[in-house]
């Protein structure tokens, strides 16, 4: 009953990977039905063979949408059924009146009659809007907001109005890019225009609602930068009003530029909120995981403690030896008994309870510091290469191979080629397997990047590797760890690792735009995404553990 | 630099699937508030009702309370109809002398299973 095993802690991991999954499919049924009950409803100009197509492609996305989430919640209660049976000892029988479950049930069958809705129209959308209702109320059904036991009512009224306005807006843009494709430069203005007035109404909600249950699960400043969940709430916070910008940008667009001008500016900024809207979604889905700020009383972080933290110092670029850091893990975790854990947590040192020695401490403020050189350099080259005086600094993403041998060596070294544990045997290790998918990314980010600053690559979706990998690593580093028990030592690493994730995830946007944008609107983000890598690279420069 | 919509989208699935593959396992969010036994208290009498709060409202149908004694045998209890919808209860009685170990797993109502014990001594 208690024993919590490696396959439990698998199915955990996948549970919450598939939270991620349907937070983003039931938006995108939501922005879905309303854009195209609202935006394309009875166009103004004489019906088109192109909006006709539009609005059955917009329909298809919505239907592909719905399936996915009926399959994502399907798998999601496979997973949480799995380890209830495993862990509590639970039968089958015993399961079906759970709440989760009647929530994963309501969204299921929501999803797959919106997929097998006859006859989908503009013009006909109360089916739609019931049943993407139902799918709202079954994620509120599993929020914070319905466990929580004071103010409960309202909670759960601010998630819904939240859910619904991110799901109008975000989940809306998706069916916008797809709009303006697909249909004539005038026609395409005026279902912008429609949107932009949805989209206006649902930042409102959205920024009203979330401050206000912000308020709730927050009960003091300290509850923000010195928690968990308050720093992630502030990088969502933050990429929000990122999200917003661009939303401006686009309203101001629609309201000044001709249609001819408008919709290819107006596609590339859209496709990079949406790039933007999944990275606040899979914040969204990691503060769900979290307890909230108000909760966590003990261990909070201190400004002092802060400032000590992330006070400039001069960069650790010597490493310690080798034999002076903590034995191996596996070697640890054998001997040590783990008890009262939460279940799926993998096992690491950290549970074992071992403090870090100054050697560890050394050992990763070292490889964090040489990192951050690695990246300064890489995008103050890249900000030089633009200038286009010294095609040698072209060659920049070079720097990114020196950088993955750095993490595949030195990232674990207690497996091989630094350690005991042999190169197979560690793979076992979530952590170590991430280590090495990273490395592996950021080879192929680097031979794909070569090629583009060379223009030896035709490929049209080459270029794109780069800002995709960006903005991946920057989701992956902002979803990478959270402590139940809010360690003073866990949320410090937040609060240096949370603005390097959004940088990334901004470097990523603005080299997106760069690369799509017509050529007169690029500078600004052709020189915005080199600053984020410098950025980046500063911070990493001064990291500290102690 | 033109690309069709086809190669967007499957860009953008293809991106949004590893994301969401990157993203990392996180803790569940029940936390208990009060323990009663208190942890790592020690108790007198051959009794004692065992009383967890937690932060958010707990499933106490599918929650799961045992207490390991110092023998090393593990004993699950009973745990008591729900009251308030954020405790766990459960009466526990002929204890002797010696260290006891409360192991409890409680089901939040977002289908979340949070693990935990508290440790006690009976004198």
């Amino acid at each position: 009953m208690w024993s919590v095993d490696r396959l439990a802690g698998m199915f955990a991991y996948l549970a919450v990977v598939l939270r991620a999954a349907i937070l983003v499919f039931q938006s995108l049924i939501l922005g879905g039905v309303i854009f195209i009950w609202l935006a394309l409803r009875r166009p103004s100009h004489p019906s088109s063979p192109e909006l006709a197509a539009a609005s059955a492609r917009c329909i298809r996305l919505l239907r592909v949408s719905a399936l996915l989430l009926s399959a994502a919640q399907a798998f999601c209660l496979l997973v949480n059924c799995r380890v209830l049976i495993r862990s509590a000892g639970l039968s089958l029988a015993e399961i079906i009146g759970a709440n989760f479950v009647l929530a994963a049930f309501i969204a299921i069958c929501s999803g797959l009659v919106l997929v097998q809705l006859p006859a989908v129209s503009p013009r006909r959308m109360w089916p739609l809007l019931g049943f993407s209702l139902l799918i709202l109320g079954s994620s509120v059904m599993t929020n914070h907001a319905a466990a929580r036991m004071d103010h409960r009512f309202w909670l759960v009224l601010l998630t819904t109005l939240h859910l619904a306005a991110a799901g109008a807006w975000i989940g809306g843009l998706p069916y916008l890019r797809m709009a303006v494709s697909a249909m004539p430069d005038e026609i395409a203005s005026t279902v912008a225009k429609r949107f932009s007035y949805i989209a206006t109404l649902g930042v409102s909600v959205l920024a009203i609602s979330g401050i206000a249950a912000s308020l709730k699960y927050v009960d003091s400043a300290t509850g923000i930068y010195g928690t968990s969940y308050g720093v992630m709430l502030g990088a969502k916070a933050f990429l929000f009003a990122a999200l917003l910008l661009l939303g401006a940008v686009n309203h101001r667009a629609i309201r000044k530029l001709s249609p001819v001008n408008l919709a290819l500016r107006l596609k590339r900024c859209v496709e990079a909120e949406i790039v933007i809207g999944i990275t606040v979604f899979l914040a969204a889905a990691s503060l769900t995981s979290q307890p909230p700020a108000v909760d966590l009383k003990e261990d909070r972080v201190s400004l002092s403690a802060i400032y000590e933290r992330a006070r400039p110092t001069w960069p650790r670029l010597k490493t310690p030896d080798l034999k002076e850091i903590s034995p191996a893990t596996r070697h640890l975790l054998g001997k040590s008994t783990i008890t009262g854990s939460t279940t799926g947590t993998a096992a690491s040192p950290l549970d074992v309870g071992l403090p870090n020695t100054p050697s560890d401490i050394a050992w990763s403020e070292y490889n964090h510091n040489w990192v951050g050189l690695m990246l300064f350099v890489m995008g103050t080259l890249a900000l030089v290469s633009h200038r286009g005086r010294w095609p040698i600094v072209r060659h920049w993403p070079l720097i990114f191979l020196g950088l993955a041998v750095f993490i595949f060596i030195r990232a674990d070294p207690e497996n091989w080629p630094l350690g005991p544990n042999g190169f197979w045997e560690s793979f076992d290790q979530i952590e170590v397997v991430q280590h090495r998918a990273a490395a592996l990314l950021v080879v192929a980010f680097a031979a794909f990047e070569w090629r583009v600053q060379r223009n030896k690559t035709r490929s049209p979706l080459a270029p794109l590797v780069f800002p995709a990998v960006c903005v991946l690593g920057g989701a992956l580093l902002l979803t990478h760890t959270h402590a139940l028990q809010n360690s003073k030592d866990q949320v410090l690493a937040e609060l240096s690792h949370t603005p390097l994730a959004v940088l990334a995830v901004l470097a990523g946007c603005m080299r997106w735009l760069e690369l799509r944008l017509p050529k007169p609107d690029t500078k600004i983000p052709a020189r915005m995404w080199p600053v984020c890598f410098m950025l980046i690279g500063a911070i990493l420069l001064t990291y500290k553990e102690g | 630099m033109k690309i069709h919509t086809a190669q967007f989208g499957r860009l953008c699935f293809a991106t949004a699937l590893i994301a969401i593959i990157c993203v990392r396992e996180a803790a569940a969010h029940a936390i208990l508030f009060e323990a009663t036994p208190v942890r790592n208290s020690v108790i007198s009498g051959h009794s004692v009702v065992v009383r967890l709060r937690f932060n958010v409202r707990v499933d106490a149908s599918r929650s799961r309370l045992a207490l390991l004694y110092p023998g090393g045998s593990l004993h699950a209890l009973q745990v008591k109809a729900q009251q308030p919808a954020d405790i766990v209860a459960a009466d526990v009685s002929d204890l002797a002398s010696g260290h006891y170990d409360l192991k409890w797993q409680v089901l939040a109502s977002d289908g979340h299973i949070t693990q935990g014990d508290v440790p006690f001594a009976v004198k």
